[in-house]
């Protein structure tokens, strides 16, 4: 287990009798797209809930860098290297994109007790350069909440990623969002991938976001890991097509 | 959706701030015992509800109970100043170092709390604070503590004037550098999303207990300047209405702002004054008249004042089109 990069085991959550997460085991390896597929309610944020630290779990242990991080605080938990981004949008909507990502540096970098310098001269070029990189430059100082719905989303990805994740969970990060705007949306989020040496832990519930951009898919149904393997066998797997009968169109 | 934004201190600011604190140095000058004694309280008064609207407007709570604080720096200096043989100038740390320790008691519970229940628990432990002010015999029982004596230097209303304004222009200038901190803007934060602060990696409950306890101890500096100013403390000032009145005073000048404050003890002081002198149904007219303030400015007075240039702006192109 020690040189897994992250692992869960057996993790359980129920709400009032309803199982979210049910005994659910799985692992990442280091520098993978990583995907969650499952259809509304099948307990996919609650899984980055249970990760993140904002709720606790019944059962199970979540192992992160060789490191037992189960129930955590969610403040410890970002210092340990996992950030998200929320499926709905979650950012100040008053405050600017670049006030915006400047909270998270300040959090990042321990900063939130420093009280006799102005926190605008802090980390301004690193500031400028995400902004850059989530495609959000012309929007720097436009307030969150006015921002398209396409570019919020992308605010979520680049709040997350000014924690310096070593692992990032984005939990569907194209939901609400038009076609042109997913494309747009993936690509930032490979490149991202690509330049800032993290490992991505994805959910969605669109099968063809998944599967134009992960290594390894788990597929989740009714809080319990039904399957998982590469792209090619999960498209290919019957009982997914099953559990999506329902779904497609 | 602009309001944010006028939070941050332009150069622009700081040179209204330096007009301010001339033209209110200049007052005494001008000989009147009334408008020197009534900006001594405008301003106490204002750095009382300041030190409320660094959780109110700044950081989205509804603290009810700051009169406890408020209390808490008056009774200290009354005590030090008539128990003990003190100097003045360690009088006037340890004040409000005492009202910044009642808050870091009080402050553990309330910090924790949200809302409604902030806003409960802080004016039920303010109600506690009343009672044993009144009921424990050095605190003076009901008629508080009087002839509170201060240094000879102070001893003109001038002189505690200008002292008074020095001491708040230093503490308006040490919340502005803290609301432009790190700090500050996690703090503001806090109150638009603390979730996401959390998720970002700062400790929002650390945070709000610290934020607390600075303005307990401000609060605690405002309570000390009454008492040197009219040398008495009495009960009432711990009672949760008083309490009310810093809120009040803070949605009627504008909790969106950072001198908002200041200014609605201006306009609450000497309205107060003028009605009194004008009926004895004061009161009645009082209320009606905040009420109406509220209804029609409801980002307070200096929100309004923000609104002015652009309001004078479309109205200049409707007279001219
Ligand atoms: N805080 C909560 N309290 C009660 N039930 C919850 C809570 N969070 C999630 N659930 C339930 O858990 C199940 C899984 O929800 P969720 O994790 O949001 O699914 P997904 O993200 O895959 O759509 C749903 O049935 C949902 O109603
Ligand atoms: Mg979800």
């Amino acid at each position: 287990m020690g040189d897994t990069f992250f692992e869960i085991i057996g993790l359980e959550k129920s709400f009032r009798g309803l199982k979210a997460t049910n005994n659910v085991s799985l692992s990442i390896k280091k520098g993978e797209v990583c995907s969650i597929i499952g259809p509304n309610g099948a307990g996919k944020t609650t899984l980055f809930n249970l990760i993140t630290g904002l709720i606790k779990p019944d059962a199970g242990k979540i192992y992160f860098m060789g490191k037992d991080i189960t129930g955590h605080s969610p403040v410890d938990i970002v210092h340990a290297g996992i950030a998200r981004s929320f499926q709905i949008v979650n950012n100040f909507p008053r405050f600017t994109v670049y006030d915006n990502i400047m909270i998270a540096a300040l959090g990042y970098k321990k900063l939130a007790m420093k009280m006799f310098t102005p926190a605008k001269g802090i980390a301004k070029n690193e500031i400028m350069e995400l902004i850059d990189r989530i495609g959000l430059a012309k929007e720097a100082h436009s307030l969150a909440g006015e921002l398209s719905h396409g570019d919020q989303k992308r605010l979520e990805v680049g709040i997350a990623l000014a924690s310096h994740p070593s692992l990032l969970l984005l939990d569907e990060p194209t939901a609400g969002m038009s076609s042109d705007e997913k494309g747009g949306i993936l690509e930032t989020i490979k490149r991202v991938m690509k330049e800032s040496d993290c490992t991505v832990f994805l959910c969605e519930h669109d099968m063809k976001v998944i599967f134009s951009v992960s290594d390894t898919i788990w597929v989740l149904h009714n809080g319990a890991v039904v399957t998982s393997g590469t792209v090619d066998e999960i498209r290919n797997n019957s009982l997914v097509k099953e559990i999506y009968l329902g779904e497609a169109e | 959706m602009d309001k944010i934004r006028n939070l941050q201190a332009g150069a622009r600011e700081w040179v209204w701030y330096v007009i301010a604190f001339v033209i209110l140095m200049i007052v005494p000058f001008s000989g009147s015992i009334f408008w020197t004694n009534l900006l001594t309280e405008i301003l106490i008064m204002g750095l009382a509800a300041m030190s409320v609207n660094l959780l109110l407007g700044f950081g989205g709570s509804l603290p009810f109970g700051h009169a406890a604080f408020f209390a808490s720096g008056a009774y200290a200096t009354a005590l030090l100043i008539k128990e003990t043989n003190l100097p003045f100038v360690a009088v006037l740390i340890i004040a409000p170092v005492m009202a910044a320790v009642v808050g870091a008691i009080l402050g553990i519970i309330i910090t924790r709390l949200y809302e409604f229940y902030y806003a409960i628990v802080s004016a039920a432990s303010c109600m506690v604070l009343w009672t044993l002010i009144r009921k424990v015999p050095i605190f003076g029982g009901d008629t508080g503590i009087t002839g509170v004596e201060i240094p000879e230097i102070l001893s003109s209303i001038d002189a505690m004037y200008i002292f008074t304004i020095i001491i708040v222009f230093i503490v308006l200038i040490f919340t502005k550098i803290l609301l432009n901190s790190p700090f500050g803007w996690i703090q503001q934060a806090i109150r638009e999303n603390p979730n996401r602060v959390t998720c970002t990696g700062s400790n929002v409950l650390r945070h709000r207990y610290i934020a607390f306890i600075i303005s307990s101890f401000i609060c605690g500096i405002a309570g000390m300047l009454f008492v040197l100013h009219t040398q008495s403390t009495f009960p009432s000032y711990a009672h949760w209405v008083k309490s009310g009145d810093f809120v009040m005073i803070c949605i009627l000048g504008g909790v969106n702002t950072f001198i908002g404050p200041m200014i609605g003890a201006a306009a609450l002081i000497i309205l107060q004054t003028y009605i009194t002198s004008l009926t004895e149904h004061w009161l009645l007219f009082l209320g009606i008249s905040i009420c109406l303030l509220v209804i029609f400015m409801p980002s307070g007075i200096m929100g309004l004042a923000g609104h002015l240039p652009s309001k004078i702006q479309s109205l200049y192109r409707k007279i001219r089109s």
